[in-house]
């Protein structure tokens, strides 16, 4: 289902550390080796609800993390802490089970990544850290936009020329 | 290799939607409830732009028709909104003939004739809007509502200001008006504002408003050729402005679909050269005080940044010419 | 096809589907067909009584892609100001009269995996034509309350169709089974919840289900006596501040009407609430909101009124115009 929302760096989801949010009955935790740390603590300091966790590795079936989600109860708030393409791959399968943005927070070990999706050839790639312009595979110049598709999974690529190039316009 | 000879203008300025009532302007949802509900309208440059429209779709489909698989059903409704009205209001130009689920959709302009089985896509070659959008110079946007938004499920647009169907696809009516730098009076943000006007679009009492912009010598500015449009911008001359810079009107009219509960924008965009707002003072003296003071966010947000101020002049030195005309006469 | 304005329609079959239900069946006079129209919708309904016209709401309950005529199901309410009334005792096959375009303000959700109705009595109607309009990849489940079965409309109907996903609840049998509200700690996450009802059966179900930690955007309702748009229409002293004027608001016009009789450049589009245009600042009074377009904390944090629909709580109110 297209509309399903997406992790993106500028995901409502992402927090710097948890806090249970109003009327959530249980924490359901995804993990990996990276957020065990933090979820031990958190675990530790929370003795107000009910918690479950799950630890997913490269080698966790699917069906194994979305079964973990589709148990849950409503009022059940999943907290994803992992590194970005765990955390990626596990928020997908909880969307897919219904989750919602108001019931994810997501904590990133490393650093979000960022795509762009090119207007030219209308592939998408990834964007190297802090950069405002990249080259597509195409060739094609391309600036990072301010929209992001949930559908293209990436923030749109302006095609540009560069200057020293200008000469050669085309019609 | 993709051409764009911009060889259209209005030449009907009493159908013209000229967009200016007041000498300032301010960013706003200026609603009014649609009068003529009928959106089907025949110009006189009705042949010009069907074909104009039809090569744009032929040579870059993927960039200006896109739609959803699970749409067709919602594409029929349209298309068959669409056939009773040209046939109710130019019974001359449209013919269609039902015979249960056989159509048979005849246009009379164009000497077209199309059978079809309603409903049954396999019997068509196009998409059912896609089809039917061939035959009127409108551009067609359907705004599914999903949950509290609006999604882009489907679109046939040729004449693009800063859009493209193939990127807006699936995009929520808040995603692609995203970075508006605008608020209202009251200081909402404007998609949410306009997003709750939709919901309150009811089946059977359709709406519109007025949406203006300039183009640059072209007939419409999609993301895909971004790289091609924007440095001739910077060829705009106070001196050339008249003839290559256009008022472009955008008539929106908005129906609520009853089946599919979508908003269906159905846009009627014209042109009309610099130059040609001399054909009408009033018009002439509007388009420039409103010209000269537009705030620079809004030039940006429009694209039009980069000539704005060689139409502005051109509008000056037009003013100062029929000025003086005017004391030399009196 | 239609596209605007209202429909004639003729009712050409009623059927008595429990001691206070019937259920209207109705063609348009001029054969064209019906608009289709998608789950949970609405029609608005007026008959003429005796020079007035009747305005009233009922949920369609003829499948969505029936184009060839409309059914409508209403319970003779013991509260009736008229309308169920005037259906159960003077309509009859043969009469005619106007509806308006389906109109829909309570959609399933579509990111939903799965829905669960909760209906009390006639607040079924809606859940009749949701239930048929759900996407592949999601489920329903039903609970229905009614006193007994013999009263509960549409019983048979549900059973055959749906089976082990309906659950009723009747009162007033020799097991009563109380529906409860406490149901709604079970349902699985991704679930959506939607009640219809009388005012205080979907305000318990939505306080509880909030209290359970359901996100607002899950949980969905419509108020089963949704036959009249408008509240009473008190009559108000409105003080112009900057106009420095004070205005009588009577119960048959708007604030905004007011404003514009009396030659004040008040702002406006589409006059039902839905835009904002027409919002102005409040300066001393409380404000009965009507309108679809201020959210709850947008009442709380702006101390302002929409003039198209809505009005002073008590007998003055001051603003800023």
């Amino acid at each position: 289902m297209y509309s399903r929302p997406v992790l993106f760096d500028q995901s409502p989801t992402l927090v710097d550390s948890f806090s249970l949010l109003q009327g959530r009955r249980k924490l359901a935790v995804l993990f990996d080796e990276s957020g065990r740390e933090q979820v031990e603590a958190l675990m530790k300091n929370m003795d107000k609800v009910p918690t479950a966790s799950l630890l997913v590795s490269k080698d966790t079936p699917s069906q194994q993390i979305s079964d973990f989600v589709a148990f849950q109860k409503m009022g059940t708030q999943i907290c994803i802490v992992a590194k970005w393409d765990t955390a990626y791959h596990a928020f997908s399968l909880a969307v897919d089970e219904g989750a919602s943005e108001e019931e994810i927070q997501t904590l990133i070990i490393d650093q979000p990544k960022r795509f762009i999706y090119c207007m030219k050839c209308f592939s998408t790639s990834e964007i190297p850290s802090n950069e405002s312009a990249v080259q597509c595979q195409c060739s094609a110049h391309l600036e990072v936009g301010p929209f992001f598709s949930k559908l293209r999974k990436g923030y749109i690529g302006y095609p540009f020329i560069p200057v020293e190039q200008r000469q050669t316009v085309g019609s | 290799m993709f051409t764009q000879s911009m060889d259209f203008k209005t030449t009907d300025l009493t159908t013209f939607p000229f967009p200016f009532t007041s000498g300032n302007y301010r960013y706003s949802n200026d609603l009014k409830k649609l009068q003529n509900i009928n959106c089907v309208e025949i110009t006189p440059e009705y042949e010009l732009m069907i074909r104009a429209k039809r090569r744009l779709l032929d040579e870059q489909h993927d960039v200006r028709f896109q739609s959803f698989p699970h749409t067709h059903e919602m594409q029929w409704e349209v298309l068959e909104m669409l056939v009773d009205m040209a046939v109710s209001r130019y019974p001359e130009h449209f013919e269609v003939k039902k015979d249960g689920q056989n159509w048979t959709f005849k246009n009379n302009i164009l000497a077209e004739e199309e059978s079809f089985v309603f409903s049954d896509s396999s019997t068509l070659e196009l998409e059912p809007l896609d089809y039917i959008g061939r035959h009127f110079h409108n551009d067609f946007v359907m705004m599914v509502q999903r949950d509290d938004n609006y999604y882009l499920e489907v679109g046939q647009v040729s004449y693009a200001a800063l859009f493209s169907a193939h990127w807006n696809k699936g995009m929520s009516f808040n995603e692609i008006h995203g970075p508006v730098p605008f608020v209202s009076r009251k200081g909402d943000q404007l998609a949410d504002r306009v997003r709750q006007f939709l919901h309150s679009i009811e089946a059977g009492e359709p709406w519109t408003r007025i949406n203006w912009n300039l183009m640059a010598n072209r007939w419409d500015v999609n993301y895909e050729t971004m790289d091609v449009w924007s440095p001739k911008r910077d060829l705009i001359t106070a001196e050339n402005a008249g003839e290559l810079v256009r008022l472009r009107v955008e008539e929106q009219k908005f129906y609520r679909m009853p089946r599919s509960n979508a908003i269906l924008f159905v846009l009627n965009t014209q042109f009309l050269p610099m130059e040609d707002l001399k054909l009408r003072q009033e018009w002439f003296d509007l388009a420039y005080s409103v010209l000269q003071d537009i705030p620079e966010p809004m030039a940006e947000y429009k694209g039009i940044a980069p000539y704005l101020p060689q139409t502005v002049e051109y509008l000056r030195k037009e003013d100062e010419k029929l000025k003086a005309n005017q004391e030399s006469e009196g | 096809m239609r596209v605007a304005g209202n429909i004639e329609v003729k009712v050409i079959q009623i059927i008595q589907e429990t001691e206070f239900v019937k259920r209207f069946r109705f063609t348009p006079t001029d054969k064209l067909l019906l608009p289709a129209f998608a789950g949970g919708a609405h029609i608005k309904t007026f008959l003429q009584k005796e020079g007035e016209v009747l305005e009233r709401a009922y949920s369609l309950v003829s499948p969505p892609r029936e184009r060839n005529f409309y059914e409508i199901a209403i319970r003779q309410d013991d509260y009736s100001t008229g309308g169920s009334l005037y259906w159960h005792t003077e309509v009859e096959v043969g009469t005619v009269l106007e509806i308006s375009f389906p109109r829909n303000h309570f959609a399933l959700s579509y990111q939903a995996k799965h829905h669960v109705f909760y209906a009390a009595g006639i607040g079924i109607t809606p859940f009749l034509t949701m239930a048929q309009d759900l996407e592949e990849w999601q489920t329903f489940e039903l609970h229905y309350t009614a006193r007994t079965a013999e009263q509960c409309a549409f019983y048979e109907q549900l059973k055959e169709e749906y089976g082990d996903r309906c659950h009723f609840h009747f009162s007033r049998s020799d097991k009563p089974q109380k529906m409860s509200p406490a149901s709604m700690l079970d349902h699985r996450i991704g679930t959506h919840v939607y009640f219809c009802g009388p005012v205080n059966m979907v305000k318990d179900y939505r306080d509880a289900a909030a209290s359970y930690g359901y996100p607002a955007k899950a949980i969905h309702f419509e108020l089963f006596s949704s036959g009249q748009d408008n509240g009473p229409q008190n009559p108000f002293i409105v003080d112009l501040i900057d106009s420095e004027t004070t205005l009588h608001v009577g119960e048959n016009e708007t604030l905004l009407d007011a404003l514009l009789k009396a030659g004040i450049e008040a702002p406006y589009a589409c006059k039902i609430g839905g835009c904002g245009s027409c919002e102005l600042e409040v300066s001393e009074g409380e404000v009965l909101h009507r309108d679809i377009f201020l959210t709850e904390d947008d009442r709380q944090s702006r101390n302002s009124i929409l003039a198209c629909c809505s009005r002073a709580k008590n007998e003055r109110i001051a603003i800023k115009i």
